[in-house]
């Protein structure tokens, strides 16, 4: 009997070819988390990123069944070029902006997962989801766009850089940017936290 | 003097440094406290990131499965 939750992506693929239904179900399992992540940065609407990531998956089947699957082992990088691809053609086709700013009324933060969380928790939840948010929005579109590929997509500075067409160090510099202004904000919370504190005392 | 900067530790962090990197970027945080103390912050803020990682719903990984029947040999 063959264990599907140990098997690599390459090897799954082929499966997949061979008429293993469950192996793609192990595929999709498996890489969920990062390709549905690295849509719902983008597009910041939980019913579109649903509707991309299901795009995606036909895609890829679909390419694997047509044997136009050629990753060299790379299954992660290649699904990720694959969902980029479809978020920027979904923004031309419909003469959107891509990485726009959340809105007064809309936020794809007010839509993350509800899990089951007590009341304390649910707080500290809220909270860090806060800090996130408001890192993640001083960041300008091409820097977010890296931290999107490299984070949630874990594709290398070398993929971001083949992928977007741009030089490693470009790459690497938005990141570092990106870095540079989170820590930046996180530093000012501290210190306003500070100076609340001095207040109390 | 260590030349190591941001770049270098975030290469390091999320471990895209080649072997030669990785061994210069581990030696300069091993040996100084100031480039310790900026991974250690680097890493703080990676880690936020992540509370931001997401799934989709069970139903839309249905739907994608029923599309992947038709190929059933």
């Amino acid at each position: 009997m063959t264990n599907h939750a140990l098997a690599s992506d390459s090897e799954l693929v082929s499966r997949f070819k061979g008429g293993c239904q469950s192996s793609i179900k192990i595929l999709v399992d498996r890489h969920k988390q990062r390709i549905f992540s690295s849509i719902y940065f983008l597009v910041k609407d939980r019913e579109l990123a649903e509707d991309l990531f299901q795009d995606v998956f036909i895609k890829i089947i679909t390419c694997i069944n047509d044997n136009r699957y050629n990753d060299q082992g790379k299954f992660l990088p290649w699904a990720l070029r694959i969902s980029h691809n479809l978020v920027i053609d979904y923004f031309r086709k419909n003469k959107l902006m891509p990485l726009q700013h959340d809105t007064e009324t809309y936020s794809v933060f007010d839509y993350l997962a509800n899990e089951q969380r007590n009341a304390e928790q649910q707080l500290i939840h809220t909270e860090r989801i806060n800090k996130v948010k408001q890192l993640i929005q001083m960041l300008p579109a091409e820097q977010r766009e890296v931290v999107m590929l490299r984070h949630y997509g874990e594709l290398s500075f070398k993929e971001i850089a083949d992928h977007l067409n741009i030089n490693i160090n470009t790459a690497l510099g938005r990141m570092h940017y990106a870095v540079l202004k989170m820590r930046e904000l996180m530093h000012a919370e501290e210190n306003l936290e500070k100076v609340k504190v001095g207040k109390i005392k | 003097m260590s030349k190591t900067t941001t770049k270098e530790l975030i290469k390091y962090a999320y471990n895209d440094a080649n072997i030669s990197e990785s061994h210069q970027t581990q030696v300069a945080i091993d040996g100084d406290p100031l480039i310790a103390q900026d991974y250690a912050e680097l890493l703080q803020t990676l880690a936020l990131l992540d509370g931001f990682k997401q799934c989709p719903s069970q139903q839309t990984v249905d739907r994608i499965l029923k599309f992947a029947d038709q190929y059933k040999h």
